[in-house]
């Protein structure tokens, strides 16, 4: 640890920290460009200017690329730093085509920031601007390029070069015609490549599927966890009036640090398109109570132990624990199993697994048997009349395979976010919502118990969550102990239950996640073989991290 | 908490009585008056006589165009944010002209909730958006009509009117795509 | 013809026209009330509406009020009582048209050996005919209040209700003292009495005996009082917009809405003719009862011609005024306050042909009679006119009183001064005798 001073606020940070990293952790404010926590210092943008007392006077550096020392002290609101860092930004915007009404970036644009707060000049070049050109240049399958933009600050490059290790971007020409461009015959586009558009500071890269599509400013933001497979990346769900315009990903230093793969990062549209949308009885579409009531009626006058229950790793740690304690309670929990049919996907060693499902750790957690074989056998011999399906698809994965196991069920009961093969098979249909619409908690593939909050409301009331769903049918059964409120509720109920969450909340739940003790990891360490990262983190990110 | 003296009414004034009668003797003066000269009420004989609209009348919305016809406006959403009816509907798109890269595909002002106040105009940084056509008598039989569509809104001569709302604005652009012609 | 039929006849006729004569007053009342308003707020008020471009200074738009009210949605709210919802606004219309038929139009005349009455009904207890039926008004007012399941109508319904039964209190003490003057509850009574002048401690004064010299603190509580019973500005609690909306009619619609309008204007046309009929000499011309008119057949034809022709001017000549004060208009629009100001003054015209050409002739014997009862008339229409004006003006000059001002005028004024009025008058009396 060593001890400095900066504007006169006295801490101590760890060795190795940089000068910048100690003023972010401390809440003092040092406005940056070419610096990421996640990547290595380039030192480039010289907008962190500090001023540091020394035996020979005092210096003005960056504050990126000076490593602290016992005693430093250092001054980033002097005269001399404060007018460094309005130069620097000067300088940046000398050339820049400042068209903010049409770029993408504005209102999250560090550039426009650092305008407001330490610029505020007019303008005094009295020459004509210099046009570097290349406006909307489609380099990759994501994404977009304003070259008169760009402020060089190396993110990107950077990025490419160190997590996906493809390096298709560089610096080209010098001086004032200096340019970011792809290599020839190259195109950006790697599994990650949505992440340049998030570091670049300025609208210089943007998505393709996002771009005009709605103001920022206009986004609400809501802290969640990818769905896309079983690492979970942290991520922030980006919404106005119920329609999702983009996915973020959200720094966790222990995860997915600031990165999330493309796959996840693009999913979101798959969760406001073919959503299954009411609630269908036999042939018609009926309400919630109608259906509700329906489904308690054909279940009184069949013996408990014909009615089995298909779960699935697609489902909240809520949804499971319900449906388990309503076997347990009422029907046999022995008739419950949670076999999904999906096929692996692809890996590699940054950010994907290749379970594409969230919570498989989850099932696991609770005691579900994730295979069924035996479960499923007996369904073939059609020992069971009526079947519980929530958010499982098994026609959709394998439909002759389905259809033999499936076919002598009387009933499917199929709770359902997406309009699939399996809802057209089912007698009764309840849409249910998506991780987005709801409270809950996914484990992932290294056993992190990790949160995600519901970002709006669905238009249609019928749509509930399916631990809702399932407390409802319980009481519409009579059966005690579902008087659930919320998902919230229920978790709060289940860690009092389960031995490995015992002594949790769902809001004392850290927003990084917190790793569960006792449930064995299946999958690797996220950024394996990845050159370990140069940058010290002046403090533990908890809860809501600084955005790097 | 604290209590207030009320002031006002004393002595002969609180019976009220008088001050009733004064009243009606002032209204009664304006009735006679009125009755036996009524030029001295100064009526606009609406529809049929209408007063001329001041220079700094907000009037309805219209888009400006470029030289070629295309709006002028680059959705950048500015006027959208600031109005505060939020009735204003914006839906961009790509321009094939990578210099002015973004423009509107959809843009709606649902005059049944403007309220007119003209941020819209100032919040423009292209002078996109003028509120300078001199009709204040917005009316029509149906919803949808009153939803002026970008058509609508781009269906004039382009030519400056001086009646009208069209503040001076501190920035002009001189250079690039964006430029005031 | 047989008396008793012709009695009969007489009767029933009468009976109609004072059931109709409220009716008749609502559109004109309405119209006064907008015109009025308009003119004292310097305005040209309502002028639009028209029937092939005639416009009748804005009449026509009680026709337009009548086809859009016919025309709206009649709605009855799902969550009301259905039977007294619908009850209410009949009530108040029916409650509202009885209480004339008490009033004296003129003194009874003989024509051709027949008495002929002006009154479709003479009761002993007249006024308290009166006070009864008036008061049954609040029960349409509760019934709508409460049965249109609104929190706004039921508070306006509880404060209109409160407030009338307040000032019904005030209202019948302040009649009580004068029925300790008049020595009598029957309305024909009281209004013969004041054809006489006032006479106290045996001196004859130059006033006519009229409820408003005899009882002058009477007559303002009565007043007041009649305000408040009316639901009128400055006591129109019932309806304070800014905090009811429109009070306990706001879940009235289309036809039922209409007819607690008109039963609320009507109620004023009833209040006024009951003013004028116990205060103001009813239809008593000041300085001349019955038999002096009698007596004078041409002496009342001068003074019914010179009545005309001073009417006929008048309006003749602000027709004309407002007439070129409509720069800028054409055809039916321009012409047609010019025709009511030409016919104006024609009849002001006819009026003095008349006077010139009858004045000497000998009047046929029914003549004397009729004359007169066609004046007494006027004598109340004038008297009843000046009132509806008073109820327009009074609500467009004076504020609208909050409920606890309201309360505390009610009980701990006007009660009390209605009481200490009685002691007044009752010592009075003992002095007299
Ligand atoms: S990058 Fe920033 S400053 Fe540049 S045009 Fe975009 S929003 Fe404006
Ligand atoms: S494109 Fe963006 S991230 Fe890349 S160098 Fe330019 S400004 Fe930096
Ligand atoms: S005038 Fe005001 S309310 Fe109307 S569109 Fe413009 S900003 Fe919106
Ligand atoms: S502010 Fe101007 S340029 Fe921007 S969207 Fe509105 S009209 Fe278009
Ligand atoms: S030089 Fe330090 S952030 Fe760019």
């Amino acid at each position: 640890m060593a001890k400095i001073t900066i504007d006169g606020k006295v801490m101590e940070v760890p060795d190795g920290t940089n000068v910048l990293e100690a003023a972010l952790s401390n809440d003092v404010k040092l406005e940056h460009f070419c610096y990421q926590r996640y990547l290595p210092v380039a030192g480039n943008c010289r907008t962190c200017m500090v001023e540091i007392e020394g035996p020979k006077g005092n210096m003005l550096t960056v504050g990126c690329n000076t490593k602290v020392a016992e005693g430093m002290v250092i001054h980033t609101l002097s005269p001399k730093a404060k007018a460094a860092q309005k130069s620097a930004i000067e300088m940046l915007l000398l050339d820049h085509p400042l068209d903010c009404p049409v770029c993408d970036k504005a209102g999250e644009c560090k550039l426009q920031n650092q305008y407001m707060e330490y610029g505020l000049y007019d303008a005094r070049r009295d020459v004509p601007r210099y046009f570097k050109g290349g406006k909307a240049e489609d380099i990759g399958e994501h994404i977009m390029l304003d070259q008169e933009r760009c402020v060089l600050c190396t993110r990107c490059i950077r990025f490419v070069d160190e997590v996906p290790k493809t390096s298709e971007l560089a610096i080209v020409n010098r001086g004032h015609e200096a340019k970011i461009d792809i290599f020839p015959g190259v195109r950006l586009d790697n599994a990650y490549s949505g992440n340049v558009t998030d570091i670049c500071p300025v609208g210089a890269l943007t998505l393709k599927e996002f771009r005009f599509k709605q103001r920022v400013w206009f986004l609400k933001k809501t802290e969640s966890v990818c769905h896309g497979c079983a690492r979970g990346c942290n991520m922030t769900v980006e919404q106005n009036k119920g329609h999702i315009y983009r996915f973020m990903p959200r720094e966790n230093p222990e995860l997915n640090k600031t990165w999330m793969c493309d796959e996840g990062r693009f999913s979101f549209d798959h969760y406001q398109t073919n959503r299954a949308a009411e609630v269908r009885v036999g042939k018609e579409n009926r309400n919630l109570a109608y259906g509700i009531d329906q489904l308690a009626k054909l279940l009184q006058d069949i013996p408990a132990d014909q009615v089995a229950g298909i779960a699935s790793p697609t489902a909240a740690l809520e949804d499971l624990y319900v449906m388990k304690k309503l076997f347990e309670k009422r029907f046999n929990p022995k008739n419950l199993a949670a076999p999904f049919w999906d096929k692996p996907g692809d890996a590699d060693n940054v950010l994907k697994v290749a379970d594409k499902t969230p919570n498989r750790q989850g099932l696991k957690l609770l005691g579900f048997d994730t295979e069924g074989k035996d479960l499923l056998a007996r369904m073939e011999k059609g020992e069971f009349k009526i079947v519980l399906m929530m958010h499982n698809n098994p026609f959709g994965h394998d439909e002759a395979l389905a259809q033999k196991v499936y076919g002598k069920v009387n009933a499917l009961i199929v709770l359902s976010v997406h309009q699939t093969k399996t809802v057209e098979k089912g007698a009764m249909v309840f849409p249910v919502r998506t991780f987005i619409e709801k409270n809950g908690t996914f484990v992932n593939a290294t056993s992190r118990l990790q949160r995600f909050r519901q970002a709006f409301e669905p238009e249609n009331p019928d749509v509930i969550e399916s631990s809702m769903w399932l407390a409802c049918l319980a009481n519409a059964l009579k059966v005690e102990g579902f008087d659930y409120v919320d998902t919230p509720s229920v978790f709060n109920a289940m860690a009092k239950e389960v031995e490995a969450l015992k002594g949790l909340t769902f809001n004392s739940i850290p927003s990084t996640g917190v790793v569960l003790a006792g449930l064995a990891s299946v999958a690797e360490e996220p950024f394996k073989g990845i050159k370990a990262q140069p940058n010290v983190l002046g403090k533990k990110c908890e809860g809501e991290c600084s955005k790097a | 908490m604290k209590v207030v003296e009320r002031t006002g009414a004393q002595g002969a004034e609180k019976f009220y009585l008088i001050a009733v009668v004064q009243g009606l003797f002032l209204t009664l003066g304006h009735v006679i008056k009125n009755l036996f000269n009524p030029k001295r009420m100064s009526v606009v004989f609406y529809p049929e006589q209408k007063k001329a609209l001041p220079p700094a009348t907000r009037g309805r919305h219209r888009l400006m165009k470029r030289e070629d016809g295309t709006p002028r406006c680059t959705a950048c959403m500015l006027c959208a944010t600031a109005c505060p009816a939020e009735c204003i509907h914006i839906k961009a798109e790509e321009s094939p002209d990578p210099n002015i890269e973004k423009r509107p595909e959809k843009f709606d002002i649902d005059m049944l909730r403007c309220v007119f106040c003209g941020f819209c105009v100032e919040a423009c940084p292209l002078d996109a958006i003028r509120m300078d056509i001199p009709d204040v008598t917005i009316a029509d039989y149906t919803r949808e009509s009153l939803v002026y569509s970008k058509e609508f809104l781009m269906n004039h001569d382009n030519k400056d009117v001086v009646t009208g709302y069209n503040p001076p604005r501190p920035v002009q652009l001189t250079h690039g795509p964006h430029a005031r012609p | 013809m047989d008396n008793q039929l012709f009695t009969l006849i007489n009767i029933a006729v009468m009976t109609v026209v004072m059931w109709i004569t409220p009716l008749q007053f609502v559109p004109f009342m309405i119209w006064l009330e907008r015109k009025g308003s308009a003119i004292i707020q310097d305005r040209i008020g309502p002028n639009r509406a028209e029937i092939l471009g005639v416009r009748l200074f804005g009449m026509i738009h009680n026709f337009a009020d009548v086809v859009k009210l016919l025309n709206k949605e009649n709605i009855t709210p799902s969550g009301s009582n259905k039977f007294y919802y619908w009850l209410a606004p009949f009530w108040s219309m029916t409650v509202s048209l009885l209480p004339l038929l008490i009033i004296p139009l003129a003194a009874p005349i003989m024509v051709g050996g027949h008495n002929i009455v002006f009154q479709a009904a003479n009761f002993d207890v007249g006024i308290l005919y009166v006070l009864s039926i008036t008061s049954m008004g609040v029960f349409a007012v509760i019934l709508a209040g409460w049965a249109s399941n609104s929190k706004f109508s039921l508070l306006g319904g509880l404060r209109s209700s409160a407030q009338m039964i307040s000032y019904e209190l005030s209202m019948g003490l302040a009649i009580v003292g004068l029925l300790m003057v008049y020595q009598t509850t029957q309305v024909s009574a009281i209004v013969e009495n004041q054809g006489a002048l006032v006479t106290a401690w045996g001196h004859a004064l130059p006033l006519p005996n009229w409820g408003i010299f005899l009882q002058p603190f009477g007559f303002i509580l009565f007043l007041v009082a009649s305000f408040a019973e009316t639901n009128r500005n400055p006591f129109d609690l019932a309806e304070g917009e800014s905090e009811l909306v429109a009070g306990y009619h706001i879940e009235y619609s289309s036809v039922k809405f209409a007819l607690f309008f008109m039963a609320e204007y009507s109620n004023m046309v009833v209040a006024a003719f009951v003013i004028s009929t116990l205060f103001l000499g009813g239809y008593q011309v000041p300085y001349a009862p019955t038999e002096v008119l009698m007596a004078h057949p041409h002496g009342v034809l001068i003074a019914l011609c010179v009545l005309v022709a001073l009417k006929g001017g008048v309006l003749g000549y602000i027709f004309q005024v407002h007439g070129e004060r409509q720069e800028g208009l054409k055809g039916v629009r321009k012409a047609e306050p010019f025709f009511f100001a030409y016919l104006g003054y024609g009849l002001a015209l006819a009026a003095i042909v008349v006077l010139f050409l009858s004045f000497g002739w000998t009047l046929p014997d029914w003549a004397p009679g009729v004359m007169a009862a066609v004046l007494q008339l006027g004598a109340l229409l004038a008297k009843v006119f000046f009132f509806c004006w008073l109820f327009v003006w009074v609500r467009w000059t004076l504020p609208r009183f909050r409920y606890d001002q309201l309360m505390r005028l009610g009980w701990k004024v006007m009660l009390p001064l209605a009481l200490v009025n009685l002691l007044v008058t009752g010592l009075v009396l003992l002095t007299q005798k």
